[in-house]
């Protein structure tokens, strides 16, 4: 009876695995592909379990929860469309179906939401130069909503019409050519079957030894003793290498951002810092919240108390990332 | 313990979770059932600015420190095991601890000097 | 252990913990609304939870319908399953794992996690800066939280909860622990989003951030959740610190109630004196203060129970 149980949670924690990392693979959200790829580890870990390893799986999430938030942060940092939104919407304007296509579900008000604010991008994208202006027109103009979704809705069908005249190797060109998908996709997938089948072979191939004895009660204490016995060297080698983890982070993370700090950047002044501000050598100290006090060396705000800080130089194009 | 009795300790676990489900599965569909609720609008954003992106490219200025975080979660998984062994390792336990911990300190010092705590602004 | 046990114990989990919901709620309404309004705030927790569950909700025009609905729920179940290794009295468990002092603080992630996917699937904009400052948080308390609470293990050397309450029966760690127990505390409002901690939310100045655009049945049970979990990390600072179920007279379940509600209590009576924190000034406390400061306990700690109560204590 349990046999039948533990068979039963070992298939919905593997197809959960499964379906989540392939979920990582197709979704156009950035923010979903880290969380697939976290609940498919913490699927692992389940499994893990089952094999009477619990101090193993309870690794397994906190290194995989941490490592894939961390994942979808530098997404969020990187990405211009971590949400995937814009991507669906074209896809959506534009009539595509097929394996690129898929999704883990996107919402359901949102199709709402693409009639009543229609994305210029999309209307340029696959429109005959003659018919453009007029769809700006419609587009842009908010007391001519009904007339611009009638026009939407033309240059819709002929989208449609336009596709269905593809065969499908051209359609799959295109999405190629829009960064929709890869041209790689068709040896990957080839790539990635094969593995499946060869690590499937091995596993029914080896010869597993079974060990006599359970496992025992308290993993934490016997790993414990390991890592102070037989493996201290290599426990204190894993010392060294996350100190060399946090140096190149905080070595690269220097070296790609912007200018360290206001601070910094005042005290030796770039070109492009001189020439916005010509005048201002020494950096003047602010309150966050009341701009008007202002000084020349750190403190406290006299008004509220806060700490005052360095004076953000007047940049151009410093404000939201569109410029 | 026997090896039946670590996995099988578990499935309080999983029947926490199926019983918390269908909990909050049973709380949604209260309103549902007196009278059927007028049809909803979906709640405006603040502002009535409902139709804008949101989803976009931000530049967070804890990102050093994200890393750095990865670093120190994986040391952890290193002390735990450790702290259970203690007692009965004693003085080796404890140099060995003290020669990791400088060594960690060491990293976060650097970490320091190079202004990873600072907040970018 | 068979189904029907299984199922008994999970129920009286959540029962338990839905009690001390009710019960922190009705702290923060005695500090809120004073002791003189005593029969208001017994009432308010169930009118609220009674209200949200006859309203209906929809998720935002935009929204990622799917992590929306979901997050509440993930919520929920982490916190519920994190409750299952606290022990009430001998034996009074939900089940006593070898490994339940890791298993709690590696639950505590999936529960911010779950308050991140709350506010970035409404695509807005109080949700998504909610989303990163909820970030902010699971960067910020893990590393102390796991390394102040590493002190009990030190001492009673075992990870199961229950065997650090046992080994805590003629000393309490917070005597000769202290510094332990105050990161413990700091660190322990961060995943649990209190007040000064309470960027993500921050009522005046996000209007709610993650929880901006939920209501109804989603919305309490998010509110359950946030609420379980603090009352939970208080409990486990009594399994660390205060000795867990023990103490004369009285039964331990009725002890260690009355102890994790005594130190909610101080813990929010304290909090509200304090400012809220921004939460880059969060960070650098955790980074800059508390990681050091745990890394100190640790080593005092260390020498303390190997030349000190090197015996049994």
């Amino acid at each position: 009876m349990s046999g039948i149980i533990e068979w039963l949670i070992f298939g919905m924690l593997a197809l959960i695995a499964v379906i989540t990392a392939a979920g990582m693979l197709v979704t156009m959200s950035m923010y979903r592909a880290g969380l697939a790829l976290m609940a498919s580890f913490v699927a692992l870990a389940g499994i893990f379990i089952l094999l009477d390893a619990d101090l193993l799986a309870m690794i397994q999430i906190m290194m995989n929860v941490g490592g894939m938030l961390i994942m979808i942060l530098v997404m969020v940092m990187l990405m211009m469309d971590p949400g995937g939104q814009m991507m669906w919407d074209m896809k959506r304007s534009m009539h595509i179906r097929g394996l690129g296509a898929f999704s883990m579900t996107m919402p359901r008000g949102h199709h709402e939401a693409t009639t009543d604010a229609p994305m210029p991008m999309d209307d340029h994208m696959h429109m005959p130069h003659g018919e453009q202006e007029a769809t700006e027109e419609g587009a842009d103009t908010p007391g001519m909503q009904h007339g611009g979704m009638d026009l939407r809705d033309g240059q819709q069908a002929k989208g449609a019409m336009k596709m269905s005249g593809m065969n499908a190797q051209q359609h799959y060109q295109m999405l190629v050519s829009m960064a929709m998908t890869t041209a790689q996709l068709p040896w990957a997938l080839v790539v990635g079957a094969a593995t499946a089948v060869a690590l499937i072979l091995l596993v029914v191939v080896t010869p597993w030894h079974l060990a006599g004895t359970a496992p025992s009660g308290d993993a934490a204490a016997i790993v414990g003793n390991l890592l102070l016995g037989r493996y201290m060297v290599g426990f204190e080698g894993a010392a060294f290498l996350i100190v060399a983890g946090i140096a190149g982070a905080v070595l690269l993370a220097r070296r790609e951002g912007s200018p360290p700090s206001y601070a910094q950047s005042l005290q030796a002044p770039t070109p492009a810092a001189q020439i916005a501000q010509p005048t201002a050598a020494k950096p003047m100290y602010t309150c966050p919240m009341h701009s008007e006090v202002q000084q020349d060396h750190p403190g406290k705000c006299p008004i509220c108390g806060m700490d005052l800080v360095p004076q953000p130089p007047q940049r151009m194009g410093d404000m939201g990332g569109e410029q | 313990m026997t090896l039946a009795s670590i996995h099988a300790a578990y499935g309080v676990a999983a029947a926490l979770a199926v019983l918390a489900l269908m909990l909050g599965v049973a709380a949604l569909g209260i309103p549902r059932l007196g009278h059927p609720p007028p049809p909803a609008e979906p709640p405006p954003e603040f502002g009535g600015r409902s139709g804008h992106k949101s989803w976009v490219q931000f530049r967070l200025r804890y990102a050093v420190l994200a890393l750095l975080f990865v670093a120190f979660d994986m040391e952890m998984v290193f002390m735990f095991p450790w702290a259970v062994a203690f007692r009965a390792m004693g003085l080796i336990a404890l140099a060995d601890m003290v020669v990791f911990i400088v060594i960690l300190a060491s990293a976060i010092i650097f970490a320091w000097k190079a202004g990873a705590f600072e907040w970018e602004a | 252990m068979s189904v029907m046990t299984a199922f008994v114990r999970a129920a009286l989990t959540l029962v338990g913990l839905t009690v001390g919901v009710y019960l922190i709620e009705v702290l923060e309404g005695l500090l809120t609304l004073g002791q003189r309004n005593w029969r208001a705030v017994l009432r308010l927790p169930l009118a609220r939870a009674g209200q949200l569950l006859r309203q209906p909700d929809r998720p935002p025009a935009h929204a990622d319908t799917f992590l929306y609905q979901s997050a509440p729920f993930i919520a929920v179940i982490t916190v519920g399953l994190a409750a299952l290794v606290i022990p009430l009295g001998p034996g009074l468990i939900g089940f006593d794992s070898s490994v339940g002092l890791f298993y709690f603080i590696v639950l505590l992630s999936p529960f911010v996690i779950a308050q991140m996917n709350a506010g970035w699937s409404q695509n807005g904009v109080v949700g998504v800066l909610g989303t990163f400052r909820a970030a902010a948080h699971l960067i910020s308390y893990e590393v102390p939280l796991g390394f102040a609470a590493i002190g009990a293990p030190m001492a009673a050397a075992s990870l199961a909860t229950g065997k650090i309450v046992a080994a805590q029966a003629h000393l309490w760690y917070v005597v000769w622990q202290p510094l332990g127990v105050v990161i413990y505390l700091v660190a322990a409002l961060f995943p649990a989003f209190r007040h000064p901690f309470d960027g993500a939310y921050a009522g005046s100045e996000l209007e709610g951030g993650v929880l901006a655009a939920y209501g109804g049945a989603r919305l309490l049970l998010l509110r359950w959740a946030l609420d379980g979990i603090f009352l939970l990390l208080m409990a486990l600072g009594v399994v660390l610190f205060f000795g867990g179920w023990q103490g004369p007279l009285l039964p331990p379940p009725v002890w260690f109630a009355f102890k994790t509600l005594a130190l909610a209590a101080v813990v929010l009576a304290l909090s509200r004196r304090v400012p809220r924190l921004r939460h880059d000034q969060m960070l650098s406390l955790a980074w800059k203060i508390l990681v050091p400061a745990s890394l100190v306990n640790i080593a005092i700690v260390g020498v303390l129970a190997l030349f000190v109560f090197g015996g049994g204590a």
